[in-house]
């Protein structure tokens, strides 16, 4: 299996508004695999989206090495290889559905035809076909971040970058959606996903691996590989392992705050 | 949700509530815009019947008000855009009979009108071997009357089909709801609106009020009745350098304002500087103006009205493309989109509805601009000159008459703009029903 993300050592420190330093990220270093499905977990001020923006040089690295595709994470994204789902889905109001699909691809240069086509399948994999010309605030919130994930598949990423991207759902609408982005992980087949999550359930349900952070300074406190079947479904939130592995990544956190707090000392 | 199952397999709860809102955003429009289209077509449909022919442009007091002839093919273009907007996409014809006949009487109608206004080519006047200089002219004792009241009859046989055909396309019969609900909504304002005139009568009438502090609105109407045809003609004159100044005043105001935002040190050192200039109360220039381009020269009525509404554009444009969402930003900064597709695709949009704001406020600035520069001096074919030059006289129930017809010119561009707004940002949240 080849590396598709590999961060050595890496630090992020911020200059505050109060002009002191706040490191964000010390000593990060993680290695992601193709096809793995990653999530980051850790409480508020554990730099777990910094360190996501800095996969996707929407915020650069302070030190240390990071390679995305084996290339920096500015010629990563000159290059186009990962799709990024905000928080909130970021959709443009003046577009409709299939319009805001097709932007990447009219900025890419994609011809007329392959647009629709792409936007219209992207649609039917996220289950929005008959909303194509609907404008987004039209539609529910689950339904325009459905939508925000279809824009950022349309130009075939081989990787997905994922922001929270349930975080504003109900507990309802945040389980389908889990159900679905694992079917459209699954569909793709090969995509690799790093997912920034608040929700514990959320991670272990959807990940191969769970990267527990810990907050000031943030650091990667336990690494916990999820070795539940796929496919997964209803069924597998009550397995045993699904309680044990949620319990092993609350431990870990709690156990980080505490060992983060020692070492800020 | 019975409803809702029946258009998608996928079980879900929370598209059920969102659906049934947005299944009946399909249907017809449940606002008033259809009706002032049809009426204003209707509108036009006269003007463009009574200035056709000698006959009607110039011995009908309505006729004559459409003299102006700057104003005539700007009516006929007017018909042009206004049935157009009313007869909506060929697709709607399909299976419609009625309709389809509707659309190609009035068609025919407007080719006719639009020959003869745009072109000085007079069908009926063709039939009749009426010679086509004939139809521009005023008439006099040369003029071919009897040939030219043939024409006017065979054009009569064809202006009533077009507003027949009007009457089909638009179909007010079947919106009678809609205006129920619209005078429901209104009332309230229609109601204020009588008691005022009312009181305004009443009071004048008990307090024996002399006319030259405030006349009747019921003299204001008997003079607006007797001289709108002279005042039509002024306030066009004064409208057209309204218009110029708006368009040379807001274009250059938004072109700096897109050089601004992209430039923040350009923005920097001249923002101040523009700040500053704004602050001279503007109209206090017009004598100058007067003495730099010369007072019958509109140029110098035009540069006041560009340089009021250039700033609140130019504030606007700028406000517009740079207040612009951080993730929105960032999504293209994920794209690797060039700065050319982020001003296109974001920026622009972006601003649109900030820019249309400021608009709207530039067409009254305009208006006031036009008519008040005209009060240091210009050409007597104004309404400002009007204004000055009754008020002067004391002849009060003229100059109000002049204001109100300043005010329709006023409300008629600011509509004119609202609807350029309407068909470019339909999407934008002032435009949602309910």
């Amino acid at each position: 299996m080849a590396s598709i993300i590999s961060i050595n050592n890496l630090s992020k420190t911020f200059r505050g508004a109060d002009g002191l330093n706040v490191h964000a990220l010390e000593d990060i270093s993680l290695d992601v695999q193709q096809g793995e499905f990653v999530s980051l977990i850790g409480p508020s001020g554990c730099g777990k989206s910094t360190l996501l923006r800095i996969i996707a040089d929407l915020v650069q690295a302070s030190s240390g090495a990071i390679t995305v595709n084996g290339k920096s994470p500015e010629a990563a994204r000159k290059d186009r290889d990962y799709g990024f789902v905000f928080q909130s889905p970021t959709l443009y109001e003046w577009r409709t559905v299939i319009k805001n699909v097709q932007l990447p691809l009219e900025i890419m240069k994609y011809s007329r035809e392959k647009r629709d086509a792409r936007a219209r399948e992207m649609l039917k994999l996220v289950e929005l076909s008959d909303f194509e010309n609907k404008y987004p605030w039209q539609l529910s919130g689950g339904m325009q971040q459905r939508v925000s994930i279809a824009r950022a598949l349309a130009f075939e990423p081989n990787i997905l970058l994922m922001d929270e991207p349930f975080g504003a759902l109900d507990e309802m609408t945040r389980e389908r959606m889990n159900n679905e982005l694992l079917n459209i992980w699954g569909a793709l087949g090969g995509m690799t996903v790093i997912f920034v999550t608040h929700s514990i359930t959320e991670a272990v349900y959807l990940s191969s691996r769970v990267v527990v952070m810990s907050p000031r300074p943030g650091r990667i406190s336990e690494i916990i590989d999820i070795d539940l079947p796929r496919p997964r479904g209803a069924e597998t939130r009550d397995l045993d392992n699904f309680f044990h592995l949620t319990n092993r990544v609350r431990h870990a956190l709690r156990h980080g705050v505490g060992s983060g707090l020692g070492i800020g000392e | 949700m019975s409803d809702t199952l029946k258009l998608t397999s996928h079980p879900v709860s929370d598209l059920a509530p969102v659906y049934s809102k947005t299944a009946d955003l399909s249907a017809e429009p449940r606002t008033l815009d259809r009706d002032l289209i049809a009426v204003v077509t209707i509108f036009l449909i006269a003007v463009t019947y009574h200035i056709q022919n000698p006959l009607m442009q110039f011995n009908t007091q309505f006729g004559s008000a459409f003299r102006n002839a700057t104003l005539q093919p700007v009516m006929a273009v007017g018909l042009v855009i206004a049935a157009a907007a009313l007869i909506g996409k060929p697709r709607t014809l399909r299976n419609n009979p009625l309709k389809t006949g509707a659309t190609i009487i009035l068609i025919l109608y407007i080719l006719f009108v639009v020959l003869a206004i745009l072109f000085d080519f007079n069908l009926s006047g063709a039939i009749f071997g009426i010679d086509q200089t004939v139809f521009v002219e005023r008439l006099n004792e040369t003029s071919p009357l009897a040939p030219l009241e043939q024409a006017l009859s065979l054009t009569t046989l064809f202006v009533y089909p077009a507003y027949l055909a009007v009457i089909l396309l638009w179909q007010p019969w079947t919106r009678l709801d809609v205006y129920r609900k619209s005078l429901r909504k209104q009332s309230a304002a229609l109601i204020v609106a009588v008691i005022v005139l009312v009181l305004w009568e009443g009071l004048i009438n008990v307090f024996r009020i002399q006319e030259f502090l405030l006349p009747r609105p019921s003299v204001i109407g008997g003079t607006f009745a007797e001289t709108y045809p002279r005042l039509v003609s002024a306030g066009w004159n004064t409208f057209q350098n309204a218009f110029w100044g708006f368009v040379v005043g807001c274009g250059a105001g938004m072109l700096t304002g897109i050089f601004a935002a992209r430039f923040t040190a350009f923005s920097k050192a001249m923002l101040p500087v523009a700040v500053a200039i704004n602050a001279i109360p503007i109209i206090a220039l017009a004598p100058i103006f007067n003495n730099w381009f010369g007072a019958l020269n509109p140029v110098s009525k035009i540069a006041i009205v560009a340089m009021l509404t250039y700033f609140p554009a130019m504030i606007s444009t700028v406000r517009g493309l740079t207040s612009v969402d951080v993730l929105s930003l960032e999504l293209m900064k994920s794209y690797a989109a060039s700065q050319w597709d982020i001003f296109r695709k974001l920026r622009l949009p972006n601003a649109l509805p900030y820019i249309f704001s400021a608009l709207k406020v530039a067409t009254t600035l305009s208006m006031i601009g036009a008519i008040v520069s005209e009060y240091f001096g210009g050409a007597t074919t104004g309404l400002g000159y009007r204004i000055r030059d009754d008020a002067g006289l004391f002849k009060y129930p003229e100059a109000w008459s002049a204001i109100l017809i300043a005010a329709l010119f006023g409300i008629m561009f600011y509509m004119l703009v609202s609807a350029v707004e309407r068909a470019l940002m339909s999407w934008h949240v002032s435009f949602r029903e309910k």
